[in-house]
């Protein structure tokens, strides 16, 4: 229990300190944003205050602004604007949009939290389906490397997973939907109009960015799991299995896979959650696919920084929950890593 | 054997005790369950005089290096005292840092804090059982014996390291020094690798070395060449040692004086020469019993050798005299043997007094009391 | 410690090791080349030609280099050399006295004037099209010229002919007839122009179109707000794919006649009294460029991928040595220490190794956007990436603390600083460059996504930057594959050589590393 407790501690204390970070650095356009936010509404007011000469307007707004300047404490020093911004995402107080929602809406504004709760499904989607097709692949590709170490399959694993970890890999989506989308029409580019509700539309629209993830990963995940297996089978009771005369298969399948498992598992999910925190990013914006990563563009592109502050928050939590969670996984699955 | 003009005395320890704790889990400590000790050494006191060589002999787990260890202060002490006697310069340094110094000119070793230590290591030195795993494999025998130079700052000129090197080199029998002070420990036998480490011992001229066990881990063809060397220093440059071995056969070739050891305590101390001839602590005769007999007519007897089983763990302690559920006379008086009736009662009770038997002999048994 | 002949002895036998591995002999083949090439830019390049490069100054590129070209491997049809016609290569008649027809009150009138003609005839050999055709033409009026019309044309082979302006000039001034002009205190030039991004505004515009949907009647070829420069030397040919267009091979002349008449009592010759062609130079682009092509701001692919070369080095570099040393030192520290400090660092190393740093990084870079430059990137990446090594070299470092050398040095004096320098770090060094050496290629990679996200500094030509250019370029739907598959292949050479290089190591150093 000690390690767990240990465990969500750090959590804790991991996403406390991102939080002010990332709070601290962007307090002063945050504050600025709402001082701003909170005028044109106060000047959308003052409108229907009929009877007022344009100077008495003006006082009308500045005096309110003031009140609520104060109220707000948006004129503290920054420790103090970064502690209060710290404890509004902690808190998950609803901050507003409106450079990003003006890009696609033209005006008004939209809480954040709705903004990236509508991202959230499209990344999933797409990351959960390579990342499923990337162990069906993987797997047998390992166990065939883990055979015959040094063989034809184990140097293609490791020359892929070469390639696999020094390429961008938004360089080889931009090739692919060249190739796949524009040169040889085979599969949707990132420009399509898509009908989400429309599964075979979904499906063409996925299968360039879900193929491209899947070469990507295949490599690193195949050659990870190949050192995995192969650290199994040099230990002592896969050699007691052979020489006890089980058969090869069974070896392979009760003895080295059943040991092997909980380190590949945790391994293959690990990966899943770093491609949706880094590799996402930049890939879903070379798709254009409507992701987290793509909203991150978008954040950037508006200079919405209050979009750009939680969404780097959820991300945060998203990232290190899931984590905590694979910890707590492995060590359910993998009953030596018993922990006091 | 070489029993030589023993000076005045230079270390005495005082109820000298190691205790480590044992790590224990969160929930153990939440629980407040007692907190568990390894009682490595557990209250013991001995001498060293100038030119002596002073053995602690004992089966692996008993204490001994813990306690040679503790005297340098490389592992904490828990309590006690170590009154050591240093040399001129040394202690000139130690009063300029402070360090508080009785009328005869002698420290506490226990009481001084570990920063203030460092002049102290000139006159303590230490000699390893491993001459594999204490030399840094990146250095070569240049750097491994000149090493204390440059921390006490000995020298101030390359050609002056170099000479002490050689000299020392020289001392310790590896010639010509030239052929060996460039080289890396990995290109020497083990005996030569010894002779380094002991080189590397003596270079700052220390008042006393302790010999962890120096030659348990030699070809036994070149034990007696590197315990030549031992008596051969202590003769030229009055070393005093405190020699650390669990081989009797050894102990008889180089001590003077011998403490034997069981679980943290001395059980039986005197002269080298009437404990082996004479044991008289039921651990030391079963201890002599082992000794190899040089005689070939003999080799074929099964040897009685009079212990009970294993070395019980150093956390739990056998309560009154630690020896008593393996040894002999104990259980031959639970077996009813006649005018033992005593033994029963208080072996498992009362921790027996180290009591002087006879001038310069103690031991530590019911037995003898 | 002095250790030079170990470490000399040491790094003989293990280069010999690494050289006898395929990836390790690739590797260091390819590093070479690398540092040949760094070499290279740093001496020569450095750093004019880069920074231009990086800022992509408008002017200089498409004035020596083609836009948009494809490598010429690629092309089956080539247009493959630059053809400059100068000012000097200009035929030039002396004045000649002439008749001009002038709109008088009462109808035509008759007056005797003057002219100057230029004129240059080539011979177009070639079956391509160039890519483009650069232009530039000014002609100066004199302040007492009270009468000026110009003809600016070109005669084809076929006895058409394109009008590229017919018109009268204003006086007492250089009029750019097309170009771009610069100014330099009182120095007026006029550089050349890509005749296919000529705009509605410009003074010929309307002249050619005239002329050109005139040539082109009676056929399906459209011509379009944007002139295409190939019509200039096309003829139309019906094939089977419908009508298409083929050089018109032949003898063209380029022709600028000025008629003008000078006012009463002011010479003809004098330079008040007259009309000079100040400015004129045609470029004939080639439609492919090099192995590598040009991107859509001229500038030479292949000189591009030469140039980051040095960048990459400098931030792969920076990044993984800075974070790897601090990392090691406080790993070992870490692994000395066995009490609550060790424990403390372990803690805050645990903390910085758990960050998402795709995401923080990208908010730090958008805060510092405006002050972006490769070091600041550096920075930025060691203050989350120094932490990377410090689980490895900790325990490393553990291992080493605990050997009975290291109680033997403590037994000598030996304090904790001398104990950590002189001996448990230069064990530990070996694991550090290992890593150092693995980490590189996530550190290029990283960078170059920064890039693309529009974080890279403006004065370093990155592979990243180009990549970045392609994207903002659209180059995946204009078809311009060369301008980003190129670097992201340099890319994945470069770190893939690191990558060859560490796995070569990795046995040598670190067995443990392997898993």
């Amino acid at each position: 229990m000690r390690w767990l407790v240990i465990k969500a501690v750090n959590l804790l204390i991991v996403l406390v300190a991102v939080t002010f970070i990332v709070a601290a650095m962007t307090s002063g356009p945050m504050a600025q944003i709402q001082i701003n936010q909170y005028k044109q509404a106060l000047q959308q007011q003052v409108k229907n205050q009929l009877g007022l000469t344009p100077q008495e307007r003006m006082e009308w707004v500045n005096e309110r602004l003031q009140t609520y300047i104060e109220s707000q404490g948006l004129n503290k020093p920054w420790y103090i604007l970064s502690l209060k911004y710290t404890i509004d995402l902690l808190k998950f107080t609803d901050l507003n949009s409106t450079t990003l929602t003006s890009m696609y809406w033209h005006q008004g504004s939209r809480k954040v939290l709705y903004i990236i709760g509508e991202r959230i499904p499209f990344s999933i989607l797409l990351f959960t389906t390579s990342s499923i097709l990337t162990l069906l692949f993987a797997l047998p590709l390992a166990l065939y490397a883990a055979r015959s170490p040094g063989g034809r399959v184990d140097n293609t694993v490791i020359t892929w997973s070469v390639f696999g970890v020094s390429m961008p890999w938004w360089w080889l989506a931009m090739v692919f939907i060249y190739l796949f989308a524009y040169k040889w029409h085979i599969f949707a580019g990132p420009g399509a109009q898509t009908d989400w509700t429309n599964i075979v539309d979904v499906l063409r629209r996925m299968a360039l960015p879900v193929i491209t993830v899947t070469i990507l990963s295949i490599g690193d995940s195949a050659f990870r799991m190949r050192n995995i297996l192969l650290d199994t089978f040099n230990e002592d009771f896969v050699t007691v299995a052979r020489a006890k005369g089980v058969p090869e298969h069974d070896v392979l399948m009760k003895h080295v896979l059943r040991a092997a498992a909980p380190p590949i598992v945790t391994i293959v999910l690990f990966s899943l959650v770093l491609s949706v925190v880094n590799g996402a990013i930049i890939t879903e914006l070379v798709f254009n696919w409507f992701g987290m990563g793509r909203l991150y563009w978008d954040a950037i592109e508006s200079n919405d920084v209050p979009v750009l502050v939680e969404l780097t928050y959820i991300t945060t939590l998203l990232y290190l929950l899931t984590r905590f969670a694979l910890d707590i996984l492995y060590t359910y699955l993998d009953p030596r890593v018993k922990r006091a | 054997m070489y029993s030589t003009d023993i000076g005045e005395k230079i270390l005495e320890a005082n109820n000298l005790k190691v205790w480590f704790p044992v790590s224990q889990s969160f929930i153990d400590n939440l629980k407040g369950k007692a907190k568990l000790y390894v009682h490595a050494v557990d209250g013991i006191s001995f001498e060293v005089h100038e030119r002596e060589t002073f053995c602690l002999v004992g089966e692996s787990g008993c204490g001994k290096t813990t306690t040679g260890k503790a005297i340098l202060r490389l592992v904490p002490v828990t309590s006690g005292s170590v009154i050591f006697k240093p040399s001129k310069s040394v202690l000139s340094d130690l009063r300029e840092n402070g360090v508080s110094v009785d009328s005869d000119g002698r420290v506490d070793l226990v009481s001084i804090p570990q920063k203030k230590f460092k002049p102290l290591r000139r006159d303590l030195q230490i000699v390893y059982q491993d001459p594999y795993g204490s030399m840094n494999p990146r250095y070569r025998i240049r750097d491994v014996v000149g090493e204390a130079i440059d921390v006490h700052k000995m020298v101030s000129t390359r050609e002056e390291k170099e000479e002490m090197i050689i000299r020392v080199l020289d001392k310790v029998r590896l010639t010509p020094a030239e052929d060996f002070i460039d080289r890396y420990p990995h290109q020497l036998s083990g005996g030569q690798r010894q002779r380094v480490a002991i080189a590397r011992a003596i270079i700052l001229n220390p008042r006393l070395v302790i010999a962890d066990e120096p030659v348990s881990m030699l070809d036994v063809s070149i034990r007696a060449e590197i315990l030549e060397l031992f008596n051969e220093l202590k003769r030229d440059i009055g070393l005093s040692y405190i020699f650390i071995t669990h081989d009797l056969a050894v102990a008889r070739y180089v001590c003077n004086r011998i403490a034997v050891m069981y679980l943290g305590k001395i059980v039986e101390m005197g002269e080298a020469r009437e404990i082996i001839s004479d044991p008289l602590h039921p651990y030391t005769k079963a201890l002599v019993a082992a000794i190899p007999d040089p005689n070939p007519e003999n080799r074929k007897k099964i040897r009685e050798v009079p212990i009970i089983g294993e070395v019980p763990s150093a956390i739990n302690i056998p309560p009154g005299c630690r020896f008593h559920p393996r040894c002999v006379y104990y259980n031959r008086a639970v077996g009813g043997q006649e005018g033992m009736a005593k033994l029963v009662d208080k072996c498992p009770k009362e921790e027996p007094p180290f009591k002087e038997v006879k001038p310069g002999r103690r031991v530590a048994c019911w037995l003898h009391d | 410690m002095p250790n030079l002949k170990h470490w000399k002895e040491s790094f003989s036998t293990n280069s010999r090791i690494i050289w006898m591995s395929f990836s390790g002999k690739t590797g260091i083949i390819l590093l070479i080349l690398f540092l040949v090439m760094a070499g290279y830019v740093v001496a020569f390049y450095y750093p004019t030609i880069t920074t231009e490069y990086a800022q992509g100054v408008t002017a200089l590129w498409p004035y020596k280099y083609p836009v948009n070209a494809p490598p010429c491997w690629s092309v089956s049809n080539k247009f493959n050399q630059r053809i400059d016609i100068r000012y000097g290569d200009l035929n030039k008649t002396g004045i000649e006295k002439t008749l001009i027809t002038v709109q008088g009150l009462f109808g035509p009138i008759k007056i005797e004037g003057y002219k100057t003609e230029y004129f240059y005839k080539f011979k177009y050999k070639s079956n391509a099209f160039p890519s483009d055709v650069l232009v530039s033409t000014a002609v100066r009026v004199g302040e007492n010229v009270s009468f000026i019309k110009l003809y600016y044309t070109l005669d084809r082979p076929d006895g058409s002919r394109i009008t590229f302006y017919d018109s009268t000039l204003q006086t007492g001034k250089i009029t750019a007839l097309y170009g771009a002009i610069e100014r330099k205190g009182n120095n007026i030039s006029v550089l050349p122009l890509g005749l296919t991004y000529i705009s509605q505004s410009n003074r010929i515009y309307s002249f050619l179109m005239r002329s050109l949907q005139k040539l082109y009647a009676n056929t399906s070829i459209i011509v379009n707000p944007i002139i295409d420069n190939e019509l200039l030397f096309a003829k139309v040919v019906n094939g089977s794919k419908g009508e298409t267009l083929v050089p018109l091979k032949g003898d063209y002349t380029i022709n600028i006649t000025a008629v003008f008449l000078p006012e009463k009592g002011v010479s003809p010759t004098s330079n008040r009294g007259s009309v000079n062609l100040t400015s004129f130079e045609w470029k004939f682009m080639p439609n492919c460029y090099g192995l590598f092509g040009t991107d859509n701001q001229a500038r030479p692919i292949g000189l591009g991928l030469l140039l980051g070369v040095p960048f990459a080095f400098v931030i792969g570099f920076t990044v993984t040595f800075v974070s790897t040393f601090v990392g090691a030192i406080y790993g070992t520290l870490a692994g000395f220490w066995k009490d609550i400090r060790g424990e403390a660092l372990m803690r805050v190393a645990d903390i910085v190794n758990s960050l998402p740093f795709l995401p923080i990084l990208i908010v730090l870079s958008y805060i510092f956007r405006q002050s972006i430059t490769l070091m600041v990137l550096a920075g930025l990446m060691i203050l989350l990436f120094w932490a990377g090594p410090v689980i490895v070299i900790r325990s490393a470092a553990l291992q080493i603390s605990e050997q009975l050398y290291v109680e033997a040095a403590r037994a000598s004096g030996a304090g904790a600083s001398r104990i950590i320098f002189r001996h448990i770090f230069p064990q530990v060094l070996p694991y550090t460059i290992a890593i150092a050496v693995l980490s590189i290629p996530g550190i290029i990679v990283t960078e170059a996504g920064l890039a693309l996200l529009g974080f890279g500094d403006p004065t370093a030509p990155t592979w990243g930057k180009m990549l970045q250019n392609a994207y903002n370029s659209q180059a995946i739907l204009n078809g311009w594959w060369w301008t980003y598959l190129f670097p992201g292949l340099a890319l994945v050479v470069f770190s893939a050589t690191f990558l060859l290089l560490g796995r070569a190591i990795e046995p040598i150093v670190a067995p443990k590393l392997q898993k």
